[in-house]
């Protein structure tokens, strides 16, 4: 019997679908990347979907070879309690505190979340 | 569990050896490991027939500890491939002290090597992105850093001035090394105009690409006296892993050195005020002021300014990385091993120009991944047993 698929490949299904999942346990604690359980309690998890909403919590500039734009990589604090490194697209460097809005590439293999600062409205 | 079951001075350090560091053309990694392994066997007056028990890692062999056993002939009863980053060989040597301690292995050798330099020019790493992380092709190691710093930084005000700091104390202190690979003198100036990888990291953050291999021989203490060198006491032990990637980095301004530090003192019944020099691992110079505070030596957000004005160089209040570092000496892609030679040599008074007055007690620490594994040792002078 085939098993149904693991969490790596729903959240990344779910992403070619346009949502952006991440999950909570029992407390309403968000947990991410998705697991199996809980990490340290074995519980269980229920999948929510992200609003994909945040804030720069720490954030490095990454020159690259001219002309390229240098790369701006941040961990960012998602409004519903979960860390994740990600990538912001900006002229300049964004400081720690900037609100954020997630963007959803599902057309990239594997697809992924991206950010852009929220008063950008490109 | 307790901090204390660690096997205090039943084990010491009897052989201990570098090779190739810096350029060492022509050579394969399992060569250079392999040298350095019988340089520390012949420094103890040993060799390969009494070794019993081999730890090691190699840069891009799964299997390298068998590896190494093959290619010395080393039938070992036990041999750790145990691999945490630059960590590794600190946790090498707390399994083989408590091996050794409980009767099962005669004496250890923990061994490393890598060509990275030669072979291919960069940091040679086994690290791979996760899906998460991969798509967005973040410049790392260096990033998981970088972004520590950032916290740091508007945490605690510290500056790039305070990092250069960290940079300039290591070069200082290879300047005395004839051993390390950089000691062309270095500026401020200098530091701040250097090319920048990861904001607010820039190449003079950086640990060397280097090639280098070091080794060092373990076994009961009774036993050690017996041989060729004054036997280095394993004082104290301690570990923690807190985390893999730095998204999952509890807290981004304390690293699981504050733990691994508290239980190697536990184990030893010293503490920070006790010891005479500090060799840690410095990947990125923000490393050395996390680790400075999270092992006791300042406190927490005070790093920057304890490390400024030459405080942990030559001369200074502190003695840092006394052989330059992985900054300035040598950094082959895993550190870890380094700390324990320099200290070894530093508490054996074998330290040339560099050797400092008082060294009997050593603090060792060694980190993996980013900020993730953390292990420290404290290594000691017989009479400080």
């Amino acid at each position: 019997m085939r098993q149904t698929d693991g969490p790596e490949a729903h959240y990344l299904q779910a992403l070619r679908e346009g949502r952006f999942l991440f999950q909570r346990n029992a407390e309403g604690n968000a947990v991410f990347p998705p697991r199996l359980v809980a990490p340290g309690t074995g519980e269980a998890l229920a999948w929510a979907e992200s609003a994909g909403r945040g804030t720069v919590f720490a954030v490095t500039e990454q020159p690259q070879k001219p002309p390229a734009a240098s790369r701006y990589i941040a961990l960012v604090e998602m409004d519903e309690g979960f860390r994740m490194l990600s990538r912001i697209e900006a002229s300049s460097l964004p400081a720690i505190g900037t609100r954020l809005r997630a963007v959803i590439d599902d057309e990239a293999d594997p697809p992924h979340v991206w950010f852009l600062p929220e008063d950008n409205h490109d | 569990m307790t901090d204390t079951a660690f096997p205090r001075a039943a084990c010491a350090i009897a052989g201990a050896a570098t090779f190739g560091i810096g350029l060492c053309p022509g050579h394969t990694a399992l060569e250079m490991t392999a040298k350095a392994g019988l340089l520390a066997l012949e420094d103890a007056g040993l060799t390969l027939g009494d070794v019993d028990g081999l730890f090691t890692c190699l840069p891009e062999d799964m299997l390298g500890g068998l590896a190494v056993a093959e290619y010395l002939g080393v039938r070992a009863r036990f041999v750790d491939n145990n691999r945490t980053g630059g960590s590794s060989f600190l946790n090498h040597l707390m399994t083989a002290c408590f091996m050794i301690s409980a009767g099962y292995l005669k004496t250890a050798l923990i061994c490393y090597g890598s060509n990275q330099r030669s072979a291919a020019g960069k940091l040679v790493s086994a690290l791979r992105g996760s899906v998460y992380e991969a798509p967005h092709r973040a410049i790392m190691p260096i990033g998981g850093y970088a972004l520590a710093a950032s916290r740091h930084m508007h945490d605690y005000g510290t500056t790039r001035e305070n990092l250069g700091a960290v940079a300039l104390a290591a070069r200082a202190w290879a300047q005395l090394n004839p051993e390390a690979f950089r000691r062309d003198p270095m500026t401020l100036d200098d530091y701040l105009s250097a090319r920048i990888v990861s904001s607010p990291l820039g190449v003079a953050d950086c640990c060397l690409v280097s090639d280098g291999a070091a080794a060092v021989v373990v076994t009961a203490l009774p036993h050690a006296r017996d041989l060729a060198q004054l036997p280095v006491a394993i004082l104290g032990a301690g570990a923690e892993t807190s985390h893999k990637e730095i998204a999952a980095m509890p807290d981004l301004c304390v690293t699981g050195a504050k733990l691994s530090g508290q239980r190697a003192y536990a184990a030893a019944g010293y503490g920070p005020a006790d010891m005479d020099m500090v060799q840690l691992y410095d990947a990125f110079t923000i490393n050395t002021i996390l680790f400075l505070e999270d092992l006791g030596f300042c406190p927490k957000g005070e790093g920057g300014r304890f490390v400024s004005g030459g405080h942990i160089a030559p001369g200074g209040g502190l003695a840092v990385n006394t052989n330059g570092g992985g900054l300035s000496c040598v950094h082959p892609g895993m550190y870890g091993l380094f700390t324990l030679v320099e200290a070894t040599r530093q508490i054996r008074r074998q330290a040339g120009e560099r050797q400092l007055e008082k060294a009997d007690l050593a603090l060792c620490h060694g980190n993996g991944g980013v900020l993730s594994s953390q292990t420290s040792v404290i290594l000691g002078h017989p009479d400080t047993i």
